[in-house]
């Protein structure tokens, strides 16, 4: 069996815009027309293989739901990667997804963060045209200005959704090839609050011992 | 390191620390704590917070039905000893156990007085028997649902006659209050009444038939959840039945032992609905208030009819999830279902506007409407919103995070070993524990046992949410411990896996087959109530008390800054001024709000005030605010109301006064003219018409009130007043050159400078209207052509024969031309440049009306100001000296005298700007009479002073050598010289 590197990812967003279905998309290939709210947050798990390593990902999903918001730090802590969502036809939640990746630069380690920009609900762009209210141009500047990556996707009809969970598996990885050859960079990242949870060196272990994934 | 909290409780410990316990801000936390009686009213009763105990005494009772059942010969009559309560609209008996103790061993009964139908003095039979005393009598009562109580009263007879006169009253009172009917009909809509009529053997066989079953749940029309034969619904159904029959029910219901055991074996599905309605305490309020839900939601038609885009936050919200909710029970994916979903949410939206619409809140809701008709459901929501789970769907949440809080400790206190376990693996406990109690285990467990959780919770409260949460680590606690790598995964997908399979049994090995068929959720059950037996509400009480103020303490910093960091850019405020607006905005809407539901966090949540919230916010920031307003002041600020209304929704948001305000304090005196035209071109034409320039000019009178009165001087009053006191100085420098002595008196006739200001600001106004309507344009009706409006002569005061004031010509005035009459007059023009910002005091701004909003508008004595100012320059010496110096100097270059300084122009915009903040910094140093003139001199006046500070000659008091400074200074020089002038004043050096 290759290396096995956990991931933890949380995703963010307005209440509604398919947070919950993407990774329902990414974790079961499966999509449900009604999905229950997620209340405060919901957990799941994915291998994917990427370049010879196999990524765990450990997802939370969180509730969407504005006041809901003051719950969020509990999950983005310690997250190394950050999947922010909104919806292509509803305006407000794009201003909602640029708060969420202000409060992730400001709250979070996003330093060593993969933050991930995606406009979900591409089906109903490509249906009619005239239900687009954020257009792509804008996505991606808003990407470029906040220095994050960028997709737009559909979890019901399967777009882009893999290769958003691909392209963030690479990212980490760099990243973590990028950190693991200096060992003393693992006290920086861990130094953020003061909880050494994420310990790079000890992922091999805990993968060898924890076959509680998907 | 285990949780959140602890987490953002470092974060935020310095702010923490700054609380100590006499801090009023900790007491803004504490809940107002509810009386004994109160609490047992409302709590323990679960009756209206209307009611109040009128009378009370100790008695024994007997309830039993009033014909006995020949069946039910064998039951034992006991002779209950206890208190008897009466209050304005129930009669409540309760034993004399402490309810603390265990609730399911007492013994308790509630009627509403309207169930009372006939009271009857009665001899002491000897089925009240019990000791004979002799001294006091027995009274009997019948219920309209059969039951009979003999209460033999304990106490003196004097003392059980006053009883009697006073239930005698209230009873008469009842009757006035509830008819017959209304209470026939209320009876009609609950099924155990119509589980009584059907089967009794007193109703006539042809009338059974035509009972037909009241409205209740979706689950009468698709089915219950579950498996009915399983959990014995029908012989449930029949042991409700029997004790109904004996102890009463709905309106005039004994609670005996018996009721708690029915309870915890689980609510047959038909009558489900009542019983939490009755539990919760919602079937009282329901009954007082029977309308209640009918009339929100035609209310809300009506709106909805008349203007569709009157939508509110929460009802968008709501449509969100009607699809979402249970989902996968059929009755929610059909119209009926999400239009009962769609009603009880809206309403209670409606009436409680402060929470509105939480996530979970649809989920409970569902799963009250499979059990209960629209209108138990919202009754019985409206009082687990409340009473129940206060704070859990506030828009902060707090109190989800509070007793997520509450349960890491009890974890802590009663599992030692496995919170040891959770805090070194880092694992969020609250993570897992959250949707326990937000959703009462409605999406952790399959819905039957969620189910089962309710039927307890609405009996029990929220003590039944911690001791199965603890149960569950409990039973789990092993399997946690055991694994080495534990993380937040691993312990929701072994709790996921064990809710999954709560219908096994524990141990199917068992060679005792009641052992064997023990499941695991009666193994929860157990394990809650016996275990936990300890977690009562005076425990989680003392626990919430504990950690509220941290908890709410962390909420607000937290919105506050999250709110700050999503609000629009802002241009001229500082992040500092923007923050303080924000707690100013939240402050403001919780004064104003009569009906303060405290123990909230006030601040971050319902984000929107109305015209009147927003005078009174003005009124602390703007001076003209709190100064003389009688009246005048409307007109100006529903100006601006308006124009910062940004959605049109007769409401402001944080947002909305964040941006006004940014505009309004610009340091640019272009933009200040245009924005204070905006506030009055409502429609954004770009003109305004003749109305409108009267208006403004109203608008300019009333803002410059101050200026009228003297009790702030302007520049150029300033400037004249200082130009006097330093020509007093000269004249008495020139007759004693070698001694600069203070005169004692100056001879300064102040109430002259204030007429003269006076004089200047009316003038300007009325200047203002003439010449507007001199240069405005006229729209269409003239002949004349307006082509010789475009040779403008400022001077020109030859307005008498204005043909703009003639009614019957259109004027409209636009922003050049508006600004051009501004400029055209400099007492105008320094208004917009500074005197219109100076107005605005942030910095000031504190809650207690001590120093609101400025040391001297609430006075009372107007001329305390200008006098304080005199007495503050008379004290300051190097002030002065930097007058006569000025004058001297002058003196040497133009021999013929001072010159006029009112004509000199001041220093440009920025760099006043600066100079305000200078100042501000350096106030703690100047000593109290410098402060005072600080104090006095609004930031325009800085302007002129700073104009003469290159005139200076500053000693540094690290440099012995000084230097004498001309005009002809550099800029850079002279701003350093600003810095340390008002420092080390005392060390300024006459050459």
């Amino acid at each position: 069996m290759s290396v096995v590197k956990s991931i933890k990812l949380v995703l963010l967003g307005e209440a509604a815009v398919g947070k919950s279905s993407l990774v329902l998309r990414f974790v079961s290939n499966e999509f449900q027309e009604n999905k229950e709210p997620t209340i405060g947050a919901a957990f799941l798990t994915q291998r994917c293989s990427v370049n010879q390593t196999t990524v765990k990902f450990e997802i939370w999903d969180t509730a969407g739901q504005e006041r809901f918001a003051s719950l969020a730090p509990m999950y983005y802590r310690n997250a190394q990667a950050a999947l922010v969502v909104y919806d292509l036809t509803k305006p407000g939640s794009f201003i909602k997804a640029r708060h969420w990746i202000k409060e992730l630069h400001e709250q979070a380690n996003s330093a060593d963060m993969v933050i991930f920009l995606v406009g979900n609900k591409l089906d109903l762009v490509e249906e009619d045209e005239e239900q687009r209210k954020i257009s792509r141009e804008d996505g991606e500047a808003l990407a470029k200005e906040e220095g994050c990556f960028f997709m737009e996707t559909s979890a019901k009809n399967s777009i882009n959704v893999n290769d958003v969970f691909t392209k963030i598996a690479e990212e980490f990885l760099k990243k973590t090839h990028a950190a693991n050859p200096a060992a003393s960079n693992n006290n920086n990242n861990n130094n953020h609050d003061g909880n050494a949870r994420v310990d790079l060196n000890s992922r091999g272990n805990g993968a060898q011992n924890s076959d509680c994934a998907c | 390191m285990s949780s959140f909290f602890s987490n953002l409780r470092d974060r935020a410990s310095s702010i923490s620390q700054l609380f100590d316990n006499n801090d009023p801000s900790k007491n803004k936390h504490q809940v107002p704590k509810l009386t004994k009686d109160e609490s047992f009213l409302q709590r323990y009763c679960k009756l209206p917070e209307t009611e109040e105990i009128v009378e009370r005494i100790n008695v024994e009772i007997l309830i039993m039905p009033e014909v006995e059942d020949l069946s039910h010969s064998h039951r034992t009559n006991i002779v209950y000893q206890g208190k008897l309560y009466i209050t304005n609209g129930y009669l409540i008996f309760d034993d004399d156990l402490l309810p603390t103790s265990k609730p399911s061993s007492k013994h308790t009964y509630i009627a509403h007085l309207s169930s009372i139908r006939k009271v009857e003095r009665t001899p002491l039979s000897s089925s009240a028997s019990g000791n004979s005393a002799s001294s006091s009598f027995a009274i009997s009562l019948h219920t309209t649902n059969n039951l009979k109580l003999i209460v033999k009263f304990l106490s003196l007879r004097s003392r059980a006659e006053q009883f009697c006169h006073r239930l005698k009253g209230q009873l008469r009172d009842t009757i006035a209050n509830v008819s017959r009917d209304q209470s026939t009909a209320y009876l009609s809509t609950l099924y155990s009444e119509f589980l009584i009529r059907k089967n009794s053997p007193d109703t006539p066989e042809d009338e059974k038939k035509k009972i037909t079953v009241p409205p209740g749940g979706l689950g009468l029309i698709f089915k219950f959840p579950g498996d009915a034969v399983k959990s014995k619904d029908k012989s449930k159904l029949k042991l409700w039945y029997d004790y109904f029959l004996n102890n009463g029910r709905n309106l005039s219901l004994s609670q005996t032992p018996m009721f708690h055991k029915l309870i915890r074996v689980g609510i047959p599905n038909r009558l489900r609905g009542e019983l939490w309605l009755y539990s919760s305490g919602g079937m009282f309020v329901q009954y007082s208030n029977p309308d209640q839900y009918k009339i929100l939601l035609s209310v809300h038609d009506q709106q909805l009819e008349l203007n569709p885009e009157t939508k509110t936050q929460a009802i968008d919200e709501i449509e969100k999830d009607l699809n979402r909710s249970l989902p996968e029970y059929s009755a929610y994916q059909s119209q009926e279902g999400i239009s009962r979903l769609r009603n009880v949410l809206t309403a209670y939206s409606l009436h409680d506007p402060e929470t509105g619409y939480c996530q979970a809140m649809n989920i409970i809701t569902a799963a009250l409407l499979i059990f209960q008709s629209e209108e138990q459901a919202f009754y019985t929501l409206s009082q687990l919103v409340n009473k129940y789970v206060p704070g859990y769907y506030a828009p902060s949440m707090y109190g989800t995070l509070l007793d997520q809080r509450v349960f890491e400790s009890l974890v802590a206190k009663t599992m030692p070993v496995l919170w040891e376990h959770i805090v070194k693996f880092d694992v969020q406990l609250s993570v897992v524990s959250l949707p326990w109690f937000l959703s009462l285990f409605l999406n952790s467990m399959p819905l039957v046992y969620a189910f089962r959780v309710m039927d307890l919770f609405f009996v029990y409260g929220v003590r039944v949410l911690f001791q199965i949460g603890l149960a569950v680590l409990r039973i789990n606690g092993e399997e946690l411990l055991e694994c080495v790598d534990v993380d937040d995964g691993l312990f929701i997908s072994l709790l996921k896996r064990y809710f999954a399979t709560l219908d096994e049994p524990v141990n199917p090995m068992a060679h005792d087959p009641k052992a064997r068929s023990l499941t695991k959720f009666q193994q929860l059950l157990v394990v809650a109530f016996r275990e936990f037996i300890n977690v009562d509400d005076a425990m989680i009480s003392k626990e919430r008390d504990k950690y509220r103020h941290e908890v709410m303490t962390n909420v607000e910093s937290f919105i506050k800054k999250s709110q700050l960091r999503n609000l629009p850019r802002v241009r001229n405020l500082n992040q500092e001024q923007v923050g303080k607006i924000y707690d100013l905005f939240y402050e403001t809407i919780a004064e104003d709000k009569t009906d303060v539901k405290s123990s909230g966090v006030s601040a971050g949540t319902t984000g929107t005030m109305d015209f009147a919230t927003f005078k009174n916010l003005l009124s602390k920031i703007f001076t003209w605010c709190s100064y003389d307003s009688i009246g005048q002041d409307e007109q100006f600020l529903e100006a601006i109301f308006q124009s910062w209304d940004t959605t049109n929704s007769k409401n402001l948001t944080l947002s909305d006064l964040v941006t006004g305000l940014d505009t309004l304090y610009t340091t640019n005196l272009m933009d200040g003219i245009t924005t204070f035209f905006q506030l009055f071109d409502h429609n954004n034409t770009g003109e305004v018409d003749k109305e409108t320039i009267l208006q403004i000019s109203e608008a300019l009178l009333y803002l410059t009130k101050q200026y009228q009165d003297g009790i702030l001087l302007d520049q150029i009053t300033q400037s004249k007043i200082e130009k006097a006191v330093a020509g007093e100085v000269w004249k008495s420098l020139q007759k004693d050159e070698s001694n600069i002595n203070l005169p004692d008196k100056f001879e300064i006739d102040q109430e002259q400078f204030q007429q003269e200001q006076r004089e200047r600001y009316l003038t300007s106004a009325s200047d203002f209207i003439s010449r507007c309507f001199e240069y405005a344009t006229q729209s269409t009706t003239t002949t004349e052509s307006s082509a010789t409006d475009n040779i403008i002569d400022i001077d020109d005061k030859n307005i008498s024969s204005n043909r703009a004031l003639d009614p019957k010509n259109n004027l409209s005035l636009n922003l050049a031309t508006f600004r051009m009459v501004i400029l055209a007059d400099e007492t105008l023009e320094l208004f917009f440049d500074h005197g219109f910002r100076s107005m605005i005091k942030f910095d000031d701004i504190t809650i207690s009306d001590s120093r609101r909003p400025s040391t001297f508008f609430n006075s009372g004595n107007s001329n305390r100001g200008v006098k304080d100012m005199f007495e503050g320059w008379l004290a300051d010496a190097g002030r002065v000296a930097d007058q006569v110096r000025r004058l001297r100097m002058e003196s040497q270059s133009h021999p013929e005298g001072p010159p006029d300084h009112t004509a000199q122009p001041h220093v440009g915009d920025v760099e006043d700007d600066d100079d305000d903040d200078d100042i501000l910094v350096n106030e703690s140093g100047t000593g109290v009479e410098a402060e005072s003139v600080l104090n006095l001199m609004s930031d325009n006046e800085h302007g002129s002073l700073m104009d003469q500070m290159d005139l200076l000659t500053v000693k540094d008091p690290n440099t012995t050598s000084s230097s004498v400074t001309s005009t002809s200074e550099s800029p850079s020089n002279v701003s350093a010289g600003n810095g340390i002038s008002h420092q080390d004043r005392d060390l300024i050096d006459f050459d």
